[in-house]
C-alpha cells in the first residue's frame, strides 16, 4: 500500500522489523509483511503511515 | 563472466566516492542511483567542515558552496548562547544537489560508468551477492554481474539487508528531521551557524539555522525517533515563535532520518561493502555524516581495487579495520558525549552555557570530553552524570 504524500526519507525502512517497507520513490507498505508495530509511525518526521498500519492493528 | 568488476549501489558522497577511488585504480565501475537527479531529495542540512575539504581534496568549488562559516552559536533553552567565532573558515553551507552532482561527475571522469535513475535490488546466487537487479527508470529491467558489490544506500540499507546483514535500527538510533529552506529571514550572525537546545523545543535534537546567504537559510530540525512527537510541528512551532523567521518565504521542504547510532560493526560480508549512511556511519552529536560518509567511501573503494589487482576478496576486510581503527573508534567516543547530553535537563543545559565555551563544545563533538567534564564537576545534579561519561 502507497504511502500517500511520502517524502521518502526512509527512516521507515530503516526500523521496520519485518521488511514490510519498500521505497523507491515513495514508501510501500507490504500490509502482508506489516505486524501493525507502528515504529514507522513513530520515526516518521511527519507520522504519514498513521491511517495504513493504525487501521490494520485497530 | 561479470559485467563490472564493482556495482555501486548509490550516488551520494559515500557511493561516488567508492566508485571513483576504484575506477581510479584501473577497475570497471557502475554507479546506480534510484533518483531521477543525483542528491535531490537531500536530507541535509548542508554544513560541511572544512576538514572534508582538505583531506579529501575538494575544491571550494563556488558552484556547490553557497556560504563560507566562521564559527558556530549553540542557544541554551532561555536563549544563553555559546559562541565560537574564528578567524579562518571552518566550513561551508553547501548546496547537495551540485556537491553530490560533482562527487558524481568526478566517479564518471576517473572512468565509472553512472547512470540516474536506477532502482537496484541485490542480486543473490548460493547465498552471495554476484550482481544487482536494475529496474530503469524507463521501465526496462537487466541483470549486471559483478565482483564486487557496493552497498551505498542510505539509510534505508536495503542492499546489505539482503545480503543477510542486519542493518535494522531502533528508532532511538535514529533522529527524525523535518527541514525548510526558507528566504527572506532575517539571521543575526549569517557568518555562523546557529543551533538551539531544548527539551521541549527539539527534544534528544536541536533545531539548526544554516545560513546559505545573509537573509536565506537551512532552518531544521532533528528530534529523537523514538518520541511522540512529530518533527514537522515542533519546527513549524518554533519558527511561528520567532519573529525573525515566521515570515519567511519557503524556498525547499525537506525531510529525512539520520542514523545517530547503531553503527554496523560488520562493514564487509563476502564481497559486499557497506558505506555512509546505510552503515550509519554519522557523527552522532550533530548528525552531519557528509565527510564520515566520503572517507567511508575513498577506504572502500582503495579496498576493492587493492583486493581485485591482488586477486584475493579476503582483502576487502581491511576497509573494515581502517574505519574502525580510525574513524569508527572517534564516532563511538562521540556517541558517549551524546549518550551524556541527551540526559541534560533544560535547567542542566542553562547552566552549562554558563560554564563551556565555544572551545569546550569544540572538543566535545570531536568526542573528547575531559576538559568540558572538568569545567562541571563542581555541579552536584552534573556530577552523576559526569562520572557516568568518564
Amino acid at each position: 500500500m502507497r504511502v500517500e504524500g511520502c517524502y521518502g526519507c526512509g527512516g521507515c525502512v530503516a526500523v521496520c522489523p519485518t521488511g514490510a517497507v519498500e521505497m523507491q520513490d515513495g514508501a510501500d507498505i507490504d500490509l502482508e509483511k506489516c505486524s501493525g508495530c507502528m515504529l514507522c509511525v513513530r520515526v516518521c518526521p511527519t507520522a504519514l503511515p498513521s491511517p495504513i498500519v493504525g487501521g490494520r492493528r485497530g | 563472466m561479470a559485467d563490472y568488476d564493482v556495482v555501486v549501489v548509490g550516488a551520494g558522497p559515500a557511493g561516488s566516492m567508492a566508485a571513483r577511488y576504484a575506477a581510479e585504480a584501473g577497475l570497471s565501475v557502475l554507479l546506480l542511483d534510484k533518483s531521477l537527479e543525483i542528491g535531490t531529495p537531500k536530507r541535509c542540512g548542508e554544513g560541511l567542515g572544512i576538514r572534508a575539504f582538505r583531506e579529501l581534496s575538494i575544491p571550494a568549488d563556488p558552484r556547490f558552496i553557497n556560504r563560507e562559516i566562521y564559527g558556530f552559536a549553540v542557544y541554551a533553552p532561555d536563549g544563553t548562547p555559546v559562541k565560537a567565532r574564528f578567524s579562518e573558515v571552518m566550513g561551508y553551507i553547501i548546496e547537495r544537489k551540485m556537491f553530490d552532482k560533482h562527487l558524481a561527475a568526478e566517479a564518471a571522469r576517473a572512468g565509472a560508468h553512472v547512470e540516474a535513475g536506477a532502482y537496484a535490488r541485490l542480486k543473490l546466487e548460493s547465498g552471495r551477492p554476484a550482481g544487482v537487479k536494475v529496474r530503469r527508470h524507463d521501465g526496462r529491467e537487466a541483470e549486471v554481474r559483478c565482483k564486487v558489490v557496493v552497498a551505498a544506500d542510505g539509510v534505508e540499507s536495503q542492499i546489505a539487508r539482503q545480503a543477510g546483514l542486519d542493518t535494522r535500527l531502533k528508532p532511538s538510533d535514529l533522529d527524525s528531521c523535518f527541514e525548510y529552506e526558507m528566504a527572506g529571514i532575517s539571521i543575526e550572525d549569517p557568518d555562523l551557524i546557529h543551533m538551539y537546545m531544548g527539551n521541549k523545543i527539539a527534544p534528544r535534537g536541536y533545531i539548526w539555522v544554516f545560513p546559505k546567504d545573509e537573509d536565506r537559510a537551512n532552518v531544521g530540525i532533528g528530534i529523537g525517533g523514538h518520541l511522540e512527537e512529530q518533527a514537522k510541528l515542533l519546527l513549524d512551532k518554533f519558527i511561528q515563535s520567532r519573529p525573525e523567521l515566521r515570515r519567511g518565504s519557503i524556498l525547499e521542504v525537506n525531510v529525512g532520518c539520520v542514523p545517530v547510532g547503531g553503527f554496523l560493526k560488520q562493514l564487509v560480508k563476502d564481497n559486499l561493502l557497506v558505506v555512509g549512511d546505510a552503515a550509519r556511519q554519522v557523527n552522532p552529536l550533530h548528525g552531519g555524516g557528509v565527510y564520515e560518509a566520503m572517507t567511508a567511501g575513498k577506504l572502500a573503494g582503495q579496498a576493492i581495487a587493492k583486493a581485485l589487482h591482488e586477486g584475493d576478496l579476503r582483502l576487502l576486510r581491511e576497509y573494515e579495520s581502517m574505519w574502525w581503527s580510525t574513524h569508527g573508534k572517534r564516532l563511538e567516543r562521540i556517541l558517549k558525549v551524546r549518550r551524556f547530553a541527551e540526559k541534560l535537563s533544560d535547567d542542566e543545559m542553562n547552566y552549562l552555557a554558563r560554564v563551556w565555551r565555544g572551545d569546550d563544545l569544540v572538543e566535545l563533538s570531536r568526542g573528547n570530553y575531559r576538559v568540558a567534564a572538568g569545567k562541571i564537576v563542581a555541579h552536584p545534579k552534573l556530577l552523576a552524570l559526569v562520572r557516568k561519561l568518564l
